[in-house]
């Protein structure tokens, strides 16, 4: 994931924000919006890809224009909400620069993992002291961040090892194990 | 559907405006906005609001078409800020759900809010072309590039995404329909069911996207493009006394509301 040229790292960053515009949307008519966090998925491919600095760009441009443009998500969950998706993208593009285990999954999954945690934290530490003025307890964040949303943190879990794997597998991206004959 | 990256050419005032000035003006809105806490406030965003959509000369119907399609989320955001706020003044108590004079005045700013600006994004794409925003976001950010920052990189970025935007969201709602005839279920009342009608359609539409996303960096590279900071424009827009005049207004009109 670190041969692609910067002309081909812009484009797909690109894609990612206009996804993350494009699946809220989708996503909403079948009223699977807030709880499944479609916007979260193109964050961490683009993390993934093509490494921090385009992770933390769809992180923060993608919530804004979604926001701007359909009003998903409202302007008063934007600030924590962009908070957390820089979060995913800077993690993710930083772990997966530096980890290899050899295994593409495991590289993944360890990546996967250590961002959405980051994120849940970094977002309710954010809320905690900026963004809600003191009305805000860690019951709180449990409840938004755990209980309400572990679908949408499985559905990440699931699928986007499997987005980047049939990427690979459709030479779109670069392997990441090349597999010696 | 929203109007989402919709120009609509015109020779209103609003249409002539300098571009780095209508950004100005429209970040200055949102935080007027955002800062409105009185009825009088209120009301001088209102008024604002109003000359803005009469000097922009588009129908009414134009404009409130994208609040149509989100009036219940309108809804539901109104009764979940009015009776989940803690306040003082109870008016209303059932269980764990209780209506205060507090909530009901947040919920009615938040709308009130959220309604401002999407009325305000959708004048501002209405009014301004793709190329030419991102164009005066580039001068806009110029500075930032003291510090390192690659802003015509970032602008490039927006641009080709905005102009993704159109064919991705065909291409997805195409994929949604193929998929649905095949058999997914995407509104069924199972979890692990809507689960796997996701994977349906997040995974080809990603394929898609990206098929796309390969093609045009070949066309890009093949012609010669290799980084955005040396690129060079026909025109370069700067802001105009009369975009720094209107400007200062708003400023001064941001600070009256403050003091309001």
């Amino acid at each position: 994931m670190n041969t692609l040229s910067t002309t081909k790292k812009s484009i797909i960053c690109a894609i990612c924000i206009a996804l993350c515009y494009i699946f809220p949307m989708i996503f909403h008519v079948f009223g699977a919006g807030a709880i499944f966090c479609p916007m979260h998925i193109p964050v961490f491919i683009c993390g993934l890809i093509c490494g921090w600095p385009y992770g933390l760009m769809c992180g923060l441009t993608g919530p804004v224009i979604s926001c701007v443009l359909t009003s998903m998500p409202p302007v008063a969950m934007l600030p924590s909400m962009i908070v957390e998706l820089i979060t995913y993208g800077v993690v993710s593009g930083l772990l997966i620069t530096y980890i290899h285990t050899k295994n593409t999954y495991a590289d993944l999954y360890i990546c996967l993992i250590t961002a959405i945690v980051c994120g849940r934290i970094l977002s309710g530490i954010a809320k905690a002291v900026l963004f809600t003025g003191g009305n805000y307890s860690i019951a709180i964040w449990i409840s938004s961040s755990v209980v309400t949303n572990w679908p949408g943190t499985l559905i990440q879990l699931i699928f986007i090892p499997s987005i980047l794997v049939g990427l690979m597998k459709a030479h779109l991206i670069p392997q990441r194990y090349i597999k010696k004959i | 559907m929203p109007l989402t990256g919709k120009y609509i050419p015109g020779n209103s005032l609003i249409h002539k405006f300098d571009v780095q000035g209508k950004i100005i003006v429209f970040i200055i809105l949102i935080f007027m906005t955002i800062f409105a806490n009185s009825f009088i406030g209120y009301i001088l965003l209102f008024t604002v609001l109003g000359i803005i959509i009469a000097l922009s000369k588009f129908h009414l119907k134009l404009i409130f078409s994208s609040i149509r399609h989100i009036w219940k989320f309108f809804i539901v955001i109104f009764i979940l800020n009015m009776l989940f706020f803690n306040g003082d003044t109870i008016l209303f108590q059932w269980k764990f759900i209780h209506l205060t004079k507090e909530g009901l005045h947040h919920g009615i700013t938040i709308i009130l809010n959220v309604f401002i600006i999407l009325i305000l994004g959708n004048i501002f794409t209405l009014t301004t072309e793709v190329t030419e925003m991102m164009n005066g976001l580039e001068t806009l950010l110029m500075p930032l590039s003291y510090f390192k920052i690659p802003i015509e990189q970032a602008v490039l970025i927006l641009t080709i995404s905005f102009q993704f935007i159109p064919t991705l969201l065909q291409e997805s709602n195409t994929i949604r329909k193929a998929q649905t005839a095949r058999g997914a279920d995407f509104e069924s009342k199972y979890l692990h069911k809507r689960i796997m009608a996701m994977g349906a359609l997040f995974i080809p539409v990603f394929i898609a996207a990206f098929k796309r996303a390969d093609d045009l960096s070949i066309a890009m590279e093949a012609r010669g493009f290799r980084d955005a900071k040396h690129r060079t424009k026909k025109k370069y827009s700067k802001i105009s006394i009369s975009g720094w005049i209107t400007i200062i207004i708003f400023l001064l009109l941001f600070i009256i509301e403050i003091y309001i």
